[in-house]
């Protein structure tokens, strides 16, 4: 058995996670609502983690948002752009 | 009229049974191989995508098993009474997989070519079999996004690359072999179940994992025409039992727990 | 990288006022609301879950290639895969105070990982896992209830509710399970024995110290958690025995009518041998426990070892 060696820059995103925000709600009734975050190199990997991390409810409707495209107002300035609801 | 298998004609309802034994398998052991590899996985939610995926494949392999109960066979028989002489996986997921690079490939090809051997069943009378068809197209969406996705990674190394293609081009003519080399194909379209033949299968086969492999940079060498697999068995789309490693691997054991 | 501030002395007076605003009700928000204490117990809270939440992999991974049937198989993914995505939570959130989940996950030494005794021991089959379900995810259950019903760090409250929905499913599919091998013939009878045995004290354990021997009550005075470790464990307690008498399991414990409390049949601590799989019930001194617990299960680095490595070829079969 070897050991793995994580390739920074090409398997997170680089030093540090890109991160995706993720977004759903259970039935067209329901807001929109941040349900987590997850990291991810790229945009096919993002929503492919998230379905599969966040499937804890048959959703009625699932996005993902770059962290990066995000912008803070009232958390401006703040370590974390966006709290879990 | 209702759709009723005892109401094909013999020919049909061979090819069809042969034909879903050949997915249902090759989708067994693909979970299998997912199985082996989520610890091998590079990220946690590379660990949960591939216990995702491997839930997946059990899961469109149980659906299938529990249709071909439908063709006179006992369904705990065909989960744990069978042995390596009676699998009917593809030949192309005999040999495990050498790196992660290899894994992707194999089973990326793996899911391009049961999804277009499933695929063919989207509009069939059955509806039962027509909603699985279906069902596992959602799925496969994901697994195709996963390989999509890492291939991007693959991509921004050259050695990482070499290897993709040098994987590639062993599997490849395997699961091309499994798409076209069968018995009574026709006789399917024929019966009006599956809407497309194997020379289509393969030729639309063909077009995705050229789409899918535009990135690799030299162009990947791919036969065009279906290989011939000395042993080949037309009726198991394969040639020769289950390589004994493989069968211990994916067998049920514990038969004291069994339910 | 988020800086840290580290005093030698925390800030009394605003770590006082803190700790009177959390008891009042108040919900932090943001790291810009912590003092340093606060932050270092809730950083050191949220970084132990994380750990026990991955070594879950390892440890139930036997179970999902030995499972007897595939629907076992599909169940046994479903709840690696829950487990997974609530590892996720956890060290999501641990990055935004600083760390790093790559150097955690593949360049950390696997013995410094903070995982607990429980979780450091393999599930060998699906058995073992449907027990462990009953038990060890009802005893981890336990925890992330009181947490998310008081955690005073919002975020971490809030990540909870998927955690909390998903282990309801594991304690209730360990339930109906075990009751199903118990009854199903006497060699799988004997086997849910066997197990409930060899787990029942690392349950039993899985809550820390008696109340009388804890020192440090930093995770009651911020409201990390509400309930002390003997609370969680006598709620633990009240789910299990009567589950396990009513079904005819062997546990060692039972209902004190006297005390009008569920009781263990020994006194804690004791030892497991590792060598045998067998627990000796003779009381030993909490040095004696510590030790064990800071080796380690036999286990652990070997299953920590294995997500950190890669195995191709004729190592992948």
């Amino acid at each position: 058995m070897k050991r793995k060696k994580i390739q920074r820059k090409r398997e997170i995103g680089g030093a540090t996670p890109r991160f995706y925000e993720v977004f759903a709600r259970k039935t067209s009734d329901d807001p929109l609502t941040h349900v987590g975050s997850i990291e991810a190199p790229n945009d096919a990997l993002a929503e492919v983690r998230a379905w599969y991390i966040h499937d804890e409810h048959e959703w009625r409707e699932l996005c993902v948002v770059p962290t990066a495209a995000i912008i803070a107002v009232t958390e401006r300035g703040r370590n974390v752009k966006i709290k879990e609801v | 009229m209702r759709f009723s298998i005892d109401g094909l004609d013999g020919k049909a309802r061979t090819a069809l049974e042969n034909d879903l034994f050949a997915i249902a398998d090759t989708k067994f052991v693909l979970g299998n191989w997912y199985t082996r590899s989520i610890m091998n996985g590079r990220s946690l939610p590379d660990f949960a995508a591939l216990t995702a995926m491997t839930g997946a494949a059990y899961g469109h392999t149980r659906s299938l098993w529990q249709y071909l109960v439908n063709f006179g066979h006992i369904y705990g028989w065909i989960e744990r009474g069978r042995g390596a002489a009676d699998i009917r996986s593809m030949n192309m997921l005999d040999t495990p997989p050498a790196s992660w690079p290899d894994f992707l490939a194999t089973t990326w090809l793996a899911e391009q070519a049961t999804w277009m051997a499933i695929s063919g069943y989207l509009n069939c009378p059955d509806r039962a079999l027509a909603g699985l068809a279906e069902k596992i197209g959602e799925e496969t969406y994901f697994h195709l996004k996963y390989a999509e996705g890492w291939m991007e990674i693959l991509s921004e190394s050259a050695a990482d690359s070499r290897a993709f293609t040098a994987a590639l081009e062993k599997r490849y003519p395997l699961a091309l072999a499994w798409l076209g080399a069968t018995e009574g194909s026709d006789a399917l379209k024929k019966a009006g179940l599956r809407d497309i033949s194997p020379a289509k299968m393969q030729k639309a086969f063909a077009a995705e994992i050229a789409k899918g492999t535009a990135w690799t940079d030299k162009a990947v060498s791919l036969p065009d025409a279906t290989p011939q697999i000395p042993g080949w068995n037309a009726a198991m789309r394969r040639a020769g039992p289950l390589p004994d490693r493989l069968f211990e691997a994916i067998r049920f054991r514990d038969p004291e727990a069994a339910h | 990288m988020a800086t840290r501030i580290k005093e030698d002395l925390y800030d009394e007076a605003a770590e006082l006022a803190l700790q009177h605003r959390v008891k009042a009700g108040y919900v932090i928000e943001d790291e810009s609301e912590m003092t340093s204490r606060y932050r270092d117990v809730v950083t050191n809270t949220m970084h132990i879950a994380a750990d026990l939440e991955i070594m879950t992999l390892p440890v139930y991974h036997p179970a999902l290639v030995a499972a007897p049937t595939l629907e076992d198989r599909i169940a046994v993914a479903a709840a690696i895969q829950d487990e997974l995505g609530h590892a996720q939570v956890m060290y999501r959130m641990l990055e935004d105070f600083g760390y790093d989940t790559v150097e955690l996950l593949f360049e950390r030494d696997p013995a410094d990982f903070r995982t607990f005794y429980m979780i450091e021991h393999p599930q060998h089959d699906y058995i073992e896992c449907c027990v462990a379900m009953l038990l060890g995810d009802r005893a981890g259950y336990t925890t992330t209830r009181d947490l998310e019903e008081n955690c005073s760090f919002g975020p971490y409250a809030r990540s909870l509710r998927k955690v909390n929905f998903e282990e309801q499913w594991h304690v209730g599919h360990g339930e109906r399970w075990v009751k199903f091998f118990w009854n199903h013939s006497p060699e799988t009878r004997k086997r849910v024995q066997k197990y409930v045995d060899f787990i029942f004290p690392m349950a039993a354990m899985w809550f820390g110290v008696p109340d009388s021997m804890k020192k440090r009550t930093d995770q009651l005075a911020y409201k990390i958690r509400g309930a002390s470790n003997d609370e969680m464990r006598q709620r633990w307690l009240t789910e299990v025995v009567p589950y396990c008498e009513q079904v005819g399991i062997d546990i060692p414990a039972h209902f004190d009518k006297e005390k009008n409390e569920y009781v263990l049949d020994y006194e804690m601590p004791i030892l497991l041998n590792e060598e045998t799989g067998e627990w000796d019930y003779t009381t030993v001194t909490w040095e004696e426990k510590f030790n064990q617990w800071r080796k380690g299960g036999r286990n652990k680095v070997a299953a920590l070892e294995r997500l950190q490595g890669e195995c191709w070829g004729k190592e992948f079969w």
